[in-house]
């Protein structure tokens, strides 16, 4: 993340422009453009006047324009918005890994995607916000739609230092109290942590009524497990060290691993929150494409 | 005593106990193992968890398969490292046996080769059925499997000494074996036996057992002395060492005649000569022949023919004359129409015609051979032509170009020519001494006598003279050849032949010295002698009488002669008869019996390192020349196993000379078989009778050795090692 353009990629925005991320829920916010909302938009930015016609709100008449020319004419109001998405990124030290055959850690992948999605959604005048944790909250940034409040995404996620342990669950429950109105939640990590406690977490959120996407962020290695020669793993996240022949293992850590995979798949379900997995080995554009596509399945 | 690894290694567990360091391998996989370990790589990893769980649930079985695999990586090279110890069973035969294995064998042929097992059924001899039998064991004998070959002949022979290992080379061993015409002796060949069991035994650790074939019609003269106390215990050592299978390849019922013996009259034979022959068959084994046919073959060529009727146990005899036109070396073969046994069916003789006699007469003094001479060759027309020299040219002179030689009162010899003499009768050449008043006693014993009949020239030791008085002749019923035709001649005046003095002889005991003539008190008057070899044909006749009256005793100062005898009728036959005698030596050194030597003497100018020898089966031998005692060049071949006709020629020169081999006994020829029940216990433990039979012995020559077992071992190790280490890498990862 040296480089806060390599999140823009032309070539993989390119291809998510035919996409539209819609609310699965009507959730609150102003019903402006394509997103359908239980109460009136407010304009933050004036864009232009047309002329009154036959059964529009008499409210939205600019009456100085009236006076000036005796004629009707109503305010339009520029990126109108009424979804707000809330990015919440782990930054605990297994986010860091890399494995052997990996482009970059799964951190780089999580934030390429996370700066992708948020610029997305805000070319869509929707609201974009970002909580980075891994013990506890580490950052929290109010969703906003303005432009300039992009670099501020950019800039925390730039900045962020996986060191630490994670406490996925904990964080969760806390951020579902901090988040104020109603949106779209996008978990970005690993969910290397214990695993009742983060479902509680997003329960807690489904309970506000968020509408979670869990995008489970793995490294290819940790999926595939392809080491063959005698290996010391040393173990992140203060785990201990390990001398094995991993192919002796292959076979009993693939049935772990899987096992929590389906557990974490299934349990999603249940709370009907989309889960979709990442590798951090695969094309970015692959990434959001399914993820949008998965998105808008739900909605139709 | 526990068994340590001292005493495997001792006892011979193992044939190349060297190879076992190769075992010191086995700490290789260990190590790598254990550097494996220490040299791994290091990788952070986030999902720690899940292996730590897969480690917990698979800890044990992985050290077990690590523990698997790590032992089998061991085991390899051990199992390598004792297949190539070459190990045996020695020390463990009751596994080898439950494991269906057996240790390499040791396979001694004792091959019988005596004339007997040339009996042929079916136009198959017993001979080719034995090499037949021996061909099926090498080919069922599985490979590591050592053989030697020992004949059972006359004399026994160690064919192949040191195991040899590979089927073609024992193949082609037996094939090159021959019959000997000869009878076999038991004894020697055990003794052969025992000599090569015990030199395998101690130079092949690895050939573990060892088994003796005794292929064999068990015919009485050779197995006969299988009953003796010697041969048992031979027998019983043998055993204690291996397994002794008899191959009885006889028959039981046999018919067979032979050729038994062939006379001939006379002895020296010239072209004027008529030759005369008895042949003598007879009906060996088995019921009467009834008409049966004689050849007589001279130089190649059918001559006569007779028949002759043969009935059970009675000898047959059918007369032969012959007259040869041309002098020189000629060959006969007397050939009875084949029967099963084809051996005895001839009897070979060679004949030198003589157009001329050669005789030399050496004389002490001027005349002491003249009467001699004069006896010799009596006229012109006489085919003996005699040369009379001194005695001190006798060294200068080639004796071999001459058929006899006469000494006559010589006074002394040399160093130089009692060897002239000794070679000079080596080749069969015959010597008449006559003693007299100038023979020097001592000279005479010390260089010409030695009391070891097998090394003195003389026949008998001069004594010294005898006193004056009138001595009378005894004929010793005229058994001897010399004086037999004097028998119921009492005119021919043997008898009353005058002498008054003589030198005295005293002829050693056990010598194989005989006395044709004798006087009255019993003192020798003639004694002859073939000294040096048994059988080499040269005769030396010693005469106590003098050859003249120039030999005289001085009595009161008057001179008073030792003998009239020169002046006697009895003088001249006497003096041709020993001439005959001595002559018929040569035919002797012609006609030989299996197994005696053959010899030749060259021309001194010939100048050929070798002569061509042709044996009787069309093959050829170079025959080395060598320098004789005296000088000459001669040569000598000593093996004559087969009967036939020998013939040499000189390189470069167009002599021939032919040599016949007859059987020397032909008791083998009543094909009388021993019994095995009679044999010693041994042989009948593992005895196998063809009778004649295509021979399929039905002998088990178990599979395999145990050095393939191990390589199996270690096939399978390596095949098991390979798919654990893809089962539990590649396979389950």
């Amino acid at each position: 993340m040296s480089n806060s353009p390599k999140y823009f990629d032309p070539s993989t925005l390119s291809k998510l422009q035919s996409l539209s991320l819609r609310a699965q829920h009507v959730v609150e916010g102003y019903v402006a453009g394509s997103h359908r909302s239980p109460s009136h938009g407010f304009s933050i930015e004036f864009a232009e006047h047309r002329e009154y016609a036959p059964g529009d709100d008499l409210r939205y008449v600019d009456w100085k324009v009236f006076g000036r020319t005796d004629k009707f004419y109503l305010k339009q109001f520029e990126d109108e918005t009424n979804l707000i998405c809330h990015l919440v990124f782990d930054v605990s030290e297994s986010m860091r890994y890399q494995g052997p055959d990996a482009p970059w850690t799964k951190f780089d992948h999580a934030a390429t995607a996370a700066a992708s999605l948020a610029w997305l959604i805000m070319q869509q005048q929707d609201a974009v916000g970002l909580a980075t944790f891994d013990e506890e909250i580490r950052q929290f940034i109010r969703p906003s739609s303005n432009p300039s409040h992009m670099q501020q995404l950019l800039h925390t996620m730039e900045v962020a230092d996986p060191q630490k342990k994670t406490s996925t669950g904990r964080v969760l429950h806390e951020l579902a109290d901090r988040f104020g109105r109603r949106g779209i939640v996008i978990i970005f990590s690993d969910l290397f942590d214990d695993l009742e406690d983060l479902l509680l977490g997003i329960k807690h959120l489904r309970h506000r009524r968020h509408d979670v996407i869990v995008a489970h962020t793995l490294d290819a290695a940790e999926l595939d497990f392809p080491f063959r020669r005698p290996t010391l793993f040393k173990g992140m996240e203060s785990l201990p060290e390990l001398l094995t022949d991993p192919r002796s293992l292959r076979q009993a850590y693939l049935k772990h691993f899987n096992k929590f995979l389906q557990t974490i798949e299934s349990r999603c379900r249940k709370l009907r929150v989309d889960y979709v997995r990442v590798r951090n080995d695969e094309p970015l554009d692959v990434t959001l494409s399914t993820f949008l596509a998965k998105r808008m399945s739900r909605i139709s | 005593m526990p068994v340590t690894t001292t005493t495997l290694f001792a006892a011979g567990v193992f044939g190349s106990i060297g190879m076992l360091a190769w075992g010191a391998a086995a700490v290789v996989p260990l190590v790598l193992h254990l550097w494996n370990r220490h040299k791994h790589k290091e990788a952070p990893w986030a999902a720690m968890e899940f292996l730590l769980a897969a480690v917990q649930e698979q800890a044990r079985r992985m050290r077990l398969e690590q523990l698997l695999l790590l032992l089998l990586r061991m085991a390899i090279p051990i199992v390598l490292a004792l297949a190539l110890a070459d190990p045996l069973w020695q020390m463990l035969p009751s596994i080898g046996s439950s494991l269906g294995s057996r240790v390499p064998h040791h396979h001694l042929f004792v091959f019988d080769v005596s004339y007997s097992m040339g009996y042929q059924v079916d136009g198959k001899s017993r001979f080719e059925q034995a090499k037949q039998i021996a061909r099926e064991i090498v080919e069922k004998s599985p490979q590591g499997d050592g053989f030697t070959i020992v004949t059972l002949a006359s004399p026994s022979q160690i064919v192949v000494s040191s195991p040899a290992f590979s089927p073609d080379d024992i193949r082609a061993e037996i094939a090159g074996l021959e019959l000997h015409d000869n009878i076999a002796e038991l004894g020697t060949a055990l003794e052969l036996t025992k000599q090569t069991l015990n030199r395998v035994k101690s130079e092949y650790p690895r050939l573990a057992k060892h088994r003796v074939y005794f292929l064999t019609d068990l015919g009485e003269t050779t197995w006969h002395a299988a009953t003796q106390s010697k041969a048992k215990a031979q027998i019983g050592e043998i055993e204690s060492d291996a397994d002794i299978v008899m191959i009885d390849v006889g028959q039981s019922t046999v018919t067979n005649s032979g050729i038994s013996s062939v006379r001939r009259t006379p002895p020296v034979i010239t072209p004027t000569t008529n030759v005369n022959w008895q042949v003598t068959v007879n009906n060996f084994a088995g019921s009467a022949d009834g008409n049966r046919e004689v050849e007589l073959i001279v130089d190649g060529k059918l001559a006569a023919k007779e028949s002759l009727t043969l009935s059970s146990g009675t000898p047959a005899s059918v007369a032969f004359q012959y007259r040869f036109d041309t002098g020189g070396s000629h060959t006969v073969d007397f050939h009875l129409s084949d029967d099963a046994l084809a051996v005895d069916n001839h009897y070979y003789e060679s004949i030198v015609v003589r157009d001329e006699l050669q005789i030399l007469c050496v004389e002490g003094k001027t005349g002491s051979a003249r009467n001699v001479a004069l006896a010799l060759a009596p006229n012109t027309s006489s085919n003996v032509l005699v040369r009379t020299l001194p005695d001190h040219r006798l060294g200068e002179t080639l004796l071999q170009d001459f058929d006899a030689v006469f000494l006559c009162n010589v006074g002394r010899f040399t160093a130089q020519s009692s060897t002239q003499l000794k070679e000079y009768l080596a080749l069969g050449r015959g010597v008449v001494m006559f003693l007299g008043d100038l023979a020097a006693t001592e000279n005479y014993n010390e260089l010409l006598f030695d009391e070891a009949p097998q090394q003195s020239t003389l026949p008998a030791r001069l004594l010294g003279t005898s006193p004056d008085g009138n001595y009378q002749l005894a004929p010793r019923d005229y058994r001897h050849p010399i004086v037999q035709p004097f028998r119921g001649q009492e005119r021919a005046g043997l008898l009353t032949t005058p002498v008054f003095r003589y030198t005295r002889l005293a002829v050693p005991e056990q010598s194989r010295s005989n006395v044709a003539l004798e006087f009255s008190n019993g003192d020798p008057a003639i004694v002859e002698h073939t000294p040096f070899l048994k059988n080499s044909g040269g005769r030396f006749t010693l005469v106590a009488i003098a050859p003249s009256e120039q030999s005289v005793s001085r009595d009161a100062g008057s001179l008073k002669p030792w003998t009239a005898w020169s002046a006697w009728p009895s003088f001249p036959p006497l003096v041709q008869e020993m001439l005959s005698f001595s002559i018929a030596g040569q035919d002797t050194e012609r006609n030989r019996m299996v197994g005696d030597p053959i010899s030749g003497i060259l021309p001194a100018a010939s100048g050929s390192q070798f002569v061509l020898l042709t044996q009787p089966n069309g093959t050829n031998r170079r025959i080395s020349v060598q320098e004789g005692r005296g000088g000459s060049p001669v040569w000598q071949h000593s093996e004559t196993p087969t009967s036939g006709i020998y013939t040499v020629k000189v390189p470069d020169n167009s002599t021939t000379e032919n040599f016949a081999v007859n059987l020397s006994d032909t008791q083998e020829s009543e094909l009388t078989r021993v019994p095995l029940n009679e044999l010693p216990s041994q042989f009948q433990q593992n005895s196998i009778a063809t009778g004649g039979g295509t021979g399929d012995t039905d002998i088990q020559i178990a599979s395999t050795p145990l050095f393939r077992l191990v390589l199996g071992l270690l096939l399978l190790l390596m095949l098991t090692e390979s798919f654990v280490a893809w089962y539990l890498g590649n396979a389950r990862s």
